[in-house]
């Protein structure tokens, strides 16, 4: 495995990681992830830069780079808004990427903020191979509405987080009061969203989605996914898990090796030719005492 | 992870009033190599005398200067006290007992495992999703930054936002050293609703204006 940092379109900062010579896979996609919100690329409990050292030991390579204005990479010096400058600097990434030859087929993943310009790219652009899409779009269905008040009144830890985050509050105050939105999303409708799906799919694109209950306010079972894109039949063309036991950003040391295993089998599944072994510095799921 | 931007930022004023200045990720940490399991504060005390070395050979300058955070501040001030030649050291909420500082990362953790929604389980290894071994937690917890006098030859800047009381006994700790530290107290309550203004702003500015005057001296 190789990792250097790399610099291309504006002044813009990542973190190449690339099998080596011996383990690398003809013509498999490099899969490029980058900031989740505001964070810096290897993202929390360095979610990004463990999943690229795995990935390069499968013989596929993983550029991770910060969006302009974030991390290490300069601020951008145009009018673009935050999601339209998202998507221009993984196309950067993209075009550079092909130029130093390292892949032409690409494989995005975003994790909350992260998915808006995944899923822009995914939708239109055809070197996109496949997506995977971590706490991304909810909407609520009627099922989700039914089961949100029982939550939220019969679950002690419900009642356990409001009453930490009063007190929390009354100690620290408001930290937001006042301020303007540091970020903002372009949310598509559920229309939209489920014309997108389908023109991927259509397109061949594999995708991946993962939930987690660390958004459960706003998506509270698994199926709630095919629900909310009803009427379209999206049952066993795409892939998706619901983490129940994980939160937003994979705290819990289990679960994170949990996501990284899918990932891993998401990756090698689709693009890795069958039987392709794990090269034997493989990292083995870690028991935890 | 949370200290990124502050350290690009402070990167960036210093560089601005024309310091070569080279920030890095310790072992198993950012992008660095390694995993942190494998990491541990004698580990990352080495990180900084290799810095160190690599500063001086890629600006090609002979002295050099420290400036590190909590836990990177106090083991920045560990590298001086083992012979590290630093010129200044500016120490941005250091972490001054190891003890005190478990206790409060202990408590993070029962906040966010209150405030999630799912129940996070809790392991003995780890600490706040970080593997953290006894051993290393052990040796955390014996850090003791007042024992830690800073050498004559290097100026010392403490910065500080919360008004602890460490700070005041840490200040009389090192009352006898010469020339005098510095110690600079950022009110927690200047703007409270904008805090994230005097960690953005203020902090590394009144490091990079101490740094750029004892360099000046």
């Amino acid at each position: 495995m190789r990792e250097r940092v790399v610099s291309f379109g504006n002044r813009l900062v990542g973190v190449l990681c690339e099998p080596e010579l011996s383990v690398r896979v003809a013509g498999a996609p490099v899969l490029i992830v980058a900031n989740i919100g505001m964070l810096h690329r290897p993202a929390p409990y360095r979610l990004y830069v463990e999943l690229a050292r795995r990935l390069a030991q499968r013989g596929v390579a993983t550029l991770r780079f910060d969006v302009a204005g974030l991390g290490d990479s300069a601020p951008r010096n145009d009018a673009l808004s935050d999601i339209e400058g998202a998507v221009a600097d993984t196309r950067a990434a993209m075009q550079w990427l092909m130029e130093q030859k390292k892949g032409e087929r690409f494989v995005l993943l975003g994790l909350c903020s992260g998915v808006d310009a995944a899923h822009t790219l995914a939708v239109v652009d055809e070197r996109v191979t496949g997506a995977v899409f971590i706490d991304g779009y909810t909407y609520p269905t009627f099922k989700y509405h039914l089961r949100e008040p029982l939550l939220k009144f019969f679950t002690l830890r419900r009642w356990l987080r409001r009453c930490a985050r009063y007190v929390r509050q009354y100690h620290l105050g408001d930290l937001f009061q006042g301020q303007k939105a540091i970020y903002v999303r372009n949310y598509p409708s559920r229309v939209q969203l489920v014309a997108d799906v389908e023109t991927m799919l259509q397109r061949g694109k594999k995708l991946l989605f993962v939930y987690t209950s660390g958004i459960g306010h706003v998506f509270n079972y698994r199926e709630q996914f095919f629900d909310m894109l009803a009427p379209a039949r999206l049952e066993g063309r795409l892939e998706l898990e619901y983490y129940y036991e994980a939160d937003h950003l994979f705290s819990d040391p289990c679960q994170r090796e949990r996501l990284w295993q899918r990932l891993e089998s998401f990756v090698t599944t689709h693009w890795l030719p069958a039987g392709t072994p794990a090269a034997a510095c493989s990292p083995n799921p870690r028991e935890i005492g | 992870m949370e200290m990124h931007w502050a350290m690009r930022k402070l990167a960036g004023l210093l560089a601005r009033d024309g310091f070569p200045v080279l920030r890095f990720d310790y072992f198993g940490t950012g992008d660095s190599a390694g995993g942190f399991e494998d990491a541990s504060c004698a580990r990352w005390q080495q990180d900084i005398l290799v810095a160190a070395e690599e500063l001086k050979e890629l600006a090609q300058v002979k002295s050099i200067a420290l400036a590190g955070c909590r836990l990177g501040a106090t083991l920045a001030m560990g590298a001086v006290a083992d012979g590290l030649q630093a010129g200044a050291v500016a120490l941005w909420d250091p972490v001054i007992s190891g003890s005190q500082y478990l206790l409060e990362l202990q408590e993070r953790e029962r906040w966010e495992e209150l405030e999630s929604f799912c129940a996070r389980p809790r392991y003995a290894t780890h600490l706040l999703g970080y593997p953290l071994a006894t051993v290393e937690r052990q040796r955390i917890a014996q850090l003791d930054l007042a024992a830690v006098p800073p050498p004559s030859s290097t100026r010392t800047g403490v910065f500080f936002v919360r008004q602890r009381r460490e700070f005041a006994q840490l200040a009389r700790a090192w009352s006898a050293h010469r020339p005098a530290c510095t110690f600079q107290h950022f009110p927690d309550d200047a703007d409270p609703a904008k805090p994230g203004v005097r960690l953005a702003d203020q902090i590394p500015r009144a490091i990079t204006d101490w740094l750029a005057r004892g360099a000046g001296a």
